[in-house]
């Protein structure tokens, strides 16, 4: 008899009698037919839960396993996984559901690319009434995310060779021991695919991690020694704390000393900035010079022929640093962003707008370790509005770029936590990034067709064209004046040239916030996507020219 | 032109081969399926391959570039493109 496609693994121990059976019924219920299921009873005590078990073993899909000792849920689910005969295991908790169409679901990614070695999907909730809720709608594949939280979860599926090869669940991870296999397939596996539909139901139930989190004190000591182990295999020189809302907070060590160009264009445009009239550069400058604690920089300015006496106080705010570059054409942010990277000698760029202050002292290095991780094309801090709320924590695309979390107080934590930990963003806004300086010159710079907005876009998709991460982090903060130093208006021709080089990109759901797409839109509830794209679609129609369909006529004339 | 304005004229064409392989990917997803074509992508991965060859040194760089190369990124996928378009 061949072996199965899938194993779903079940270690049981006391469920309650009603979760149990519905948690088989949705086993039963799935529409794929090359699966078994095998059950590990860790010597529950309740008889109707072995009658159960007795039940269930009379189908030959089902295997049963009954344990002479209670050995808790790690070594339970070992057994398990080696008495699995099929090709991957799927991880079912004794009170949870699969929906029906879960496990052909997972079959259909698998059978399109067989380098996937581990598949999760998003997952729902079931409350204590019995009521779907609390719908996770995960990001794409997210390595910096998983080390702040374990969102991959369930349902998880993954190949049984190279679970047995990395020495499946590990003992001492109690509570977050599916967290730590997470980490350990994952630095093995040749590919990793995400499912963005609920595959997975999770009951919560009292005393449950589902319900929350607090019940299980001891699983959040044992999720941070996880990412302790994590970070130390992959070689990130960083320590690992629980924060107050429950994630990880992954505190990275700069283990080089880069030096890094700090790039800005300016005008010299004077604004009244916190109740002061200044000249937006000087301000910028001096709130690098007094602030940053790092030392080994230089700062190119781009400059539109400025005043001679903002440049000396330039060179006063921060002797030996200052690097003016004389820009003498038409207004054209992306030319003298690409002028100044030229002329500038780090190996590590920020390009960063005059109408910024610095905020965190330690922003370059935060912003630096992030790099050191070869994968990393750029990473950009929070953003703050003058009045202290969030201007930007990256971008997301849903029928357009749009700023994550602009508008949102510094308390909020976001959707899942997203604003509380650093995690993969599709794009950056340029008003404070920093990016290594080969991958730049990779890039090819900054568009010089996008004079004013978008080029921060159009350079992201670029860096992740050629397969690069972008990294957002809250750990460092940045205050950004929005547009103060020009005007805010963007020419329809911006968006055409955006449209033709990235327009299924852009309108496509995000990758990594796809929440956020709902929520703009107000829509964070609504179940059926087809109903949510018909609603924003026309919405944005309605405001963006150029956009859909792309026509001969809207290719550029060469 | 100087060294410099060749550093910016290879900056500027490197980001009009991945603007052009976008664009090219873009369009490619919008075709019917039997008027796909993947010439059009493998002579932007030639050019790209020419380009990749010449990192340390701008000067051959542009001067590779400039010619027949710009006219393979740039000119022939889209012309392409633009048929495969046209035909339906």
């Amino acid at each position: 008899m061949p072996a199965p496609r899938f194993s779903v693994l079940t270690p049981v121990y006391n469920p309650p009698v009603e979760a149990f059976e519905a948690c088989a019924a949705s086993v039963f219920a799935q529409t794929a037919t090359n699966w078994e299921w095998v059950l590990v009873d860790d010597r529950s005590t309740d008889p109707a839960i072995g009658l159960l078990l007795d039940e269930l073993a009379a189908d030959e899909r089902v295997r049963v396993i009954r344990r002479t000792e209670n050995g808790g849920i790690v070594a339970a689910t070992n057994d398990a996984l080696h008495a699995a005969a099929g090709e991957f295991v799927a991880f079912l908790d004794h009170d949870d559901e699969l929906t029906p169409d879960a496990l052909a679901a997972v079959d259909e990614v698998l059978t399109a690319d067989d380098t996937v070695d581990y598949v999760y999907s998003d997952e729902e909730k079931i409350d204590l009434g019995g009521t779907l809720c609390d719908r996770f709608r995960k990001p794409a594949w997210s390595p910096e995310r998983l080390r702040a939280q374990n969102y991959c979860c369930h349902l998880s599926v993954m190949r049984r060779s190279l679970v047995l090869e990395v020495g499946g669940l590990r003992d001492g991870f109690d509570g977050a021991q599916d967290w730590d296999l997470t980490f350990r397939i994952t630095e093995a596996a040749r590919s990793i695919a995400h499912i963005p539909h609920v595959l997975y139901h999770w009951r919560m139930v009292v005393g449950s991690v589902a319900a929350d989190i607090d019940y299980k004190p001891y699983a959040l000591e044992a999720g941070r020694r996880a990412v302790a182990a994590h970070l130390e295999r992959v070689g990130i020189a960083a320590s690992v704390e629980i924060t107050e809302f429950n994630f990880m907070a992954v505190r990275r060590r700069l283990t080089t000393r880069p030096r890094v160009s700090i790039i800005i264009p300016t005008n010299g445009t004077r604004r009244r900035v916190w109740g002061q009239d200044v000249a937006l550069v000087e301000q910028c400058v001096a709130s690098i010079a007094q602030r940053s604690t790092w030392d080994h920089y230089e700062i190119v300015i781009v400059h539109d022929m400025i005043d001679e006496q903002i440049l000396e106080r330039l060179h006063r705010h921060a002797p030996g640093r200052v690097v003016a570059v004389p820009y003498d054409r038409p207004f054209n942010f992306s030319a003298k962003v690409n002028l100044g990277a030229l002329r500038s000698t780090g190996d590590r760029l920020v390009l960063l707008n005059d109408d910024t202050f610095i905020d965190s002292p330690d922003w370059i290095e935060v912003l630096a370790a992030h790099l050191e991780e070869l994968d990393v094309g750029m990473v950009g801090p929070r953003l703050l509005l003058a009045d202290g709320r969030i201007q930007s924590a990256g971008h997301y695309n849903r029928f357009g770029p749009h700023h994550v979390a602009a508008g949102f107080s510094t308390e909020e934590i976001g959707p899942y936590g997203c604003l509380t930990f650093p995690g993969e963003r599709t794009g950056l806004t340029m008003a404070c990034v920093m990016m290594p300086r080969r991958l730049f010159e990779e890039a090819g710079g900054l568009d010089t067709k996008l004079p004013g907005a978008f080029n921060d876009v159009d350079f992201g998709n670029k860096l992740r064209h050629l397969r690069y991460r972008l990294i957002w982090t809250p750990h460092a903060s940045v205050y950004h004046f929005e547009s103060l130093s020009r005007d805010p208006s963007v020419p329809d021709s911006d968006f055409v040239h955006l449209y033709q080089r990235w327009g299924d990109e852009l309108d496509a759901p995000d990758r990594y916030l796809p929440w956020f797409a709902y929520q703009a839109a107000g829509l964070a509830h609504v179940r059926d996507e087809e109903l949510f794209a018909t609603i924003v679609d026309s919405k944005i129609h309605e405001r963006i020219p150029g956009l859909g369909e792309i026509t001969v006529d809207m290719l550029p004339k060469v | 032109m100087t060294v410099e304005e060749l550093r910016i004229e290879v900056l500027r064409l490197r980001d009009e081969l991945i603007g052009a392989q976008a664009e090219i990917g873009n369009l490619r997803g919008r075709l019917d399926v039997k008027h796909r074509n993947y010439l059009a992508l493998n002579s932007v991965h030639s050019a790209q391959r020419v380009l990749r060859g010449s990192d340390d040194d701008y000067v051959r760089a542009a001067r590779r570039v400039l010619g027949f190369t710009r006219w393979v990124l740039l000119r022939a996928p889209r012309q392409l493109a633009r048929k495969l378009l046209d035909r339906g």
